[in-house]
């Protein structure tokens, strides 16, 4: 039996292509993101367009390329704002209990009673589209889980011996929640962080889609699948290619998220 | 009452369940129904009951994990009871707990080093004076230094429970609440402990209260002893009086109840029934229903706490 | 003598082995011991010691990465040669078990009632009717009030000592001859184990069950056990009817055990300590497991580890100064 989940492993492997790609992009893609070229317009897959290019006779490769550093962004941002800012919530919902934990939670309740992708999109309605808006929504769309996750962790450790002792040893509450109980809390909170990455991915390429998330001249995988669209019969390089890398990404994650979770239930 | 290094007066402690229905009354839970006890200094004061009796909640309330509902906690003539910040943490240093021996009670997450650290750090001490006392401590209790840096899961019963120990004595406090510490370790782990415990009472002039179901081990480590049922005292006297003439028949059946005694005095007397809950306990004497010896006044008047002989205290209708 | 009657088990030399990292790991070293019929045998150590793997295996429970050697004859049949099929055939009508723990012994999600049901459905033919009485029979004979009532609840709805008497009358119902219980009291009151302990022998009594009682606790072994056989790191080190046990123990870890039980006169006196600790299942030993630990080790102790010696009518201890201490 490997040590190492085969889940694991596919998402690990999965992950590092797709982020070397997008370090790479950074200094280097192969043709200019943005240059016009009216004679190579559709053309399929070759050697010189390895995965041809668009209407404008763009490459459509560099443009998957530079397009996957807004995925990454997006999705660290977002996550980021969601663990961040849901963790805290959680813990502090989950330790003191009581009237504050009854508030929050019936906040995160009415927030998690709405389809995510709705309150991300009502988000962008009030407050406007384009790339900081869109990290936001998507942000705030995941706070809710992470709350959720982190309550039930510290509402189950905040009983325990351990927990007890050092309070009656008189230990800080803060310093409990962020030394004592936190680092016991953590394993699920990866885990959800990996998924929420996943979600984000989606999230984002959703919004964009629509039109509603990152706007021109920032490119995204979202954005690509709806230009690409009318196109479809032409040249269905073009739409087939953003929907692969945002599937592959996606899947990374979500291996990668439950490959932390089988090697957590191996370890018990 | 004499006066004691710690005093519990008429201490209790209620939980008021949710309600249920709408229109019904919320439960309530009488976890510690009017307890009140002396503990003189230097002494090793015995807690016996089974489980729901609220031995574990008086602890727990006297270290001030939890509030009592009623009743006064005094430590050296001071009111304890409700303490600000400030004096909460002074009362920490002089009062501390012991608990139970499951494992759980030590971080799995920290080392053996960070754990007995916490509570100095907590407490303001230095760098230098904290490695100093916790080599100190590991010496005391009879542990490796090379130890410092094991998780708990690396360890064995035994030497966790001589963390747990130094956890509690490593602030230096006066009186040690013992919650069942010795409760799920081998015989011969448990001699060690009994031993340990009483060594250190001598060394640093401790006072215990000991917690125990096990009426054996709380004869032996104990002065005095005070028998809970149900959130209150029923019976209290000195160890060796209690074994010789247990009066209250709830104690009698405790004794009796001790598995390969040979020399029981008494009948082995089964118990009806199971204990009843704190939910819903019996009217008069909580022990009635199950008592061998009830009569009519028990079902319906609560007995008072009477001292039958010299500092033999029962609560009992029988006397 | 018991040696003279044909037991109803009769174990020899058992050897129980688990794969791992290390190679291969004895959790128990060759044991040989016998349950007579109507018997209760007790078979007492401290963590570690393997009595738990024992009663396990007897009962063919152990996980795939185990070996067990030596032969398991139940009335006649060797328990290790038959396959799955034929031991399931026995498990829970033959010979039955109790468990410490009834919160995970017993199904969580199953009223207890069914869970008696199973048992009677998968051993015996009886039609749903008999079942259901016969399960209301059984839950009043293990001491249970209202039948009817008690069937329907849950395991959380009960209390630990209801709860044992459950797998008690899931462990009889389809009346074994041999009842394995590994420590079923120690994680109950003391009034309620006196109860169940009544109820246990009350069963052995009135059924003819054997037993096999398993337990850390000196105590309980002595109040329900007629013979008694001590374990420490694989190993049986002595073996002795009960009485005979704690008035004259001949091994000095029995010594040891016996004298670090807080006692009536033990008051004001430190206890007895054995030092040093149990050894880990991975140690290396030569000669005796226990010389490390012995007040009263030679130096014959560390090279050799004697076979039983023979103190009287069914009491051995392997240990070259066996009567003589």
């Amino acid at each position: 039996m490997d040590k190492r989940s085969i889940n694991l492993r596919i998402g690990i492997v999965l992950i590092s292509l797709l982020f070397s790609m997008m370090i790479v992009s950074l200094f280097y893609t192969p043709f200019s993101v943005t240059e016009i070229n009216r004679e190579e317009r559709f053309s399929p897959p070759s050697v010189r367009h390895l995965l041809g290019t668009d209407n404008f006779g763009r490459d459509v490769l560099s443009r998957i390329m530079k397009a996957s550093q807004t995925a990454f962004f997006v999705g660290l941002v977002a996550v980021s704002i969601g663990t961040l800012f849901g963790v805290t919530i959680g813990a502090v919902s989950g330790y003191f209990g009581g009237i504050v934990d009854e508030i929050i939670m019936r906040f995160i309740d009415a927030m998690m009673a709405f389809p995510s992708i709705l309150l991300a999109l009502m988000f962008v309605s009030v407050f406007g589209v384009g790339l900081r808006n869109t990290i936001v929504a998507i942000g705030i769309m995941s706070i809710p889980s992470f709350a959720r996750i982190t309550r039930s962790g510290f509402v189950q450790y905040k009983e325990l011996d351990y927990v007890r002792s050092a309070k009656v040893r008189g230990v800080s509450n803060l310093r409990i929640m962020l030394r004592h109980i936190l680092p016991n809390v953590l394993s699920p909170i990866v885990v959800a962080a990996s998924m929420g990455f996943s979600n984000a991915v989606l999230a984002e390429a959703a919004l964009s889609y629509l039109g509603l998330g990152i706007q021109p001249p920032n490119p995204s995988w979202g954005r690509m699948l709806s230009e690409s669209q009318v196109f479809i019969t032409v040249s269905p390089w073009y739409a087939i290619a953003p929907g692969i890398f945002i599937t592959l990404l996606v899947l990374g994650f979500n291996f990668l998220g439950d490959g932390i979770r089988d090697m957590r239930e191996k370890r018990k | 009452m004499k006066r004691g290094i710690l005093e519990i007066h008429n201490l209790k402690k209620h939980y008021i369940l949710r309600r249920t229905r709408l229109l019904k009354k919320p439960g309530m839970i009488k976890a510690l129904n009017g307890v009140s006890l002396s503990i003189s200094e230097g002494e090793s004061f015995g807690l016996v009951g089974e489980s729901g009796c609220g031995k574990s909640t008086a602890a727990y309330t006297i270290v001030g994990l939890l509030k009592p509902t009623e009743g006064r906690i005094l430590f050296k003539g001071d009111d304890v009871t409700s303490l600000k910040r400030d004096q909460k943490r002074e009362f920490r240093k002089k009062v501390q707990l012991i608990f139970q021996d499951t494992s759980g009670s030590l971080n799995p997450k920290g080392t053996v080093e960070w754990i007995l650290r916490e509570p100095l750090r907590a407490m303001g001490m230095q760098k230098r004076e904290i490695k100093e006392l916790i080599l100190e401590s590991m010496n005391l209790v009879g542990l490796d230094k090379d130890l410092l840096g094991r998780f708990p899961h690396e360890l064995s019963g035994g030497q966790k429970q001589r963390v747990g120990i130094m956890n509690a004595l490593i602030l230096n406090p006066e009186v040690v609440i013992a919650d069942e510490p010795v409760s799920s370790l081998d015989v011969s782990i448990q001699a060690q402990m009994l031993n340990l415990m009483n060594d250190l009472q001598e060394r640093l002039s401790l006072t215990y209260l000991f917690i125990s179901h096990d009426l054996n081990v709380v004869h032996y480590f104990c002065d005095r002893i005070a028998v809970m049922y149900l959130g209150e005292i029923v019976e209290l006297s000195e160890s060796e009086e209690l074994y010789r003439s247990p009066l209250h028949p709830y104690t009698q059946s405790l004794l009796s109840a001790i598995p390969g005694e040979t020399d029981h005095k008494l009948e082995r007397i089964i118990l009806e029934g199971d204990a009843p809950s704190p939910l819903n306990p019996p009217t008069g004497c909580f022990f009635h229903p199950r008592c061998f010896r009830r009569m009519a006044i028990c079902s319906s008047v609560k007995p008072q706490m009477t001292e039958v002989t010299k500092d033999h205290f029962v609560s009992c209708h029988l006397y | 003598m018991r040696t003279e009657i044909e037991p109803l088990l009769d174990i020899k030399d058992l050897k129980i082995a688990f794969d791992s990292t290390e190679g291969m790991l004895y959790a128990v070293k060759g044991i040989s011991l016998e349950v007579l019929e109507k018997e209760i045998i007790g078979i007492v150590g401290e963590s570690g010691c393997g009595k738990t793997v024992t009663a396990l295996s007897i009962m063919r429970l152990l996980p795939g990465n185990s070996h067990v050697t030596g032969s398991l004859f139940f009335s006649g049949t060797d328990l290790l040669s038959l396959n799955e099929e034929k031991i399931r055939r026995i498990r829970g009508k033959d010979i039955s078990m109790i468990f410490q723990e009834t919160l995970s012994s017993l199904n969580p999600l199953l009223k207890v009632g069914w869970q008696i049901e199973e048992n009677l459905k998968m051993h015996t033919s009886l039609d749903k009717e008999e079942r259901f009485s016969r399960v209301l029979e059984i839950i009043k004979g293990v001491g249970l009030p209202d039948p009817e009532r008690t069937y329907g609840k849950y395991p959380h709805e009960l209390s630990g000592g209801m709860r044992q008497r459950i797998a008690i009358a899931i462990a009889i119902v389809c009346n074994p001859k041999l009842i394995i219980a590994d420590e079923p009291t120690t994680s109950l009151d003391v009034t309620i184990q006196a109860q169940i302990l009544e109820l246990l022998r009350e069963i052995n009594r009135e059924r003819n069950s054997s037993m096999i009682f398993i337990s850390h606790n000196l105590g309980v072994v002595r109040e329900i056990c007629s013979m008694v056989y001590v374990m420490y790191a694989g190993h049986i080190v002595e073996k002795a009817p009960v009485d005979k046990l704690f008035t004259d123990p001949a091994h000095p870890y029995t010594m040891g055990l016996i004298k670090a039980m807080p006692k009536r006169d033990s008051k004001g006196k430190e206890l007895f300590d054995i030092r040093g600790r149990v050894p880990s299942i991975a140690d290396m030993i030569y000669g005796c497991p226990f010389e490390p630990r012995c007040d009263y080790a030679v130096e014959k102790c560390k090279k050799e580890f004697p076979g039983f010696k023979k103190m009287d009518n069914d009491h051995e201890a392997r240990c070259f100064l066996a009567g003589e201490i």
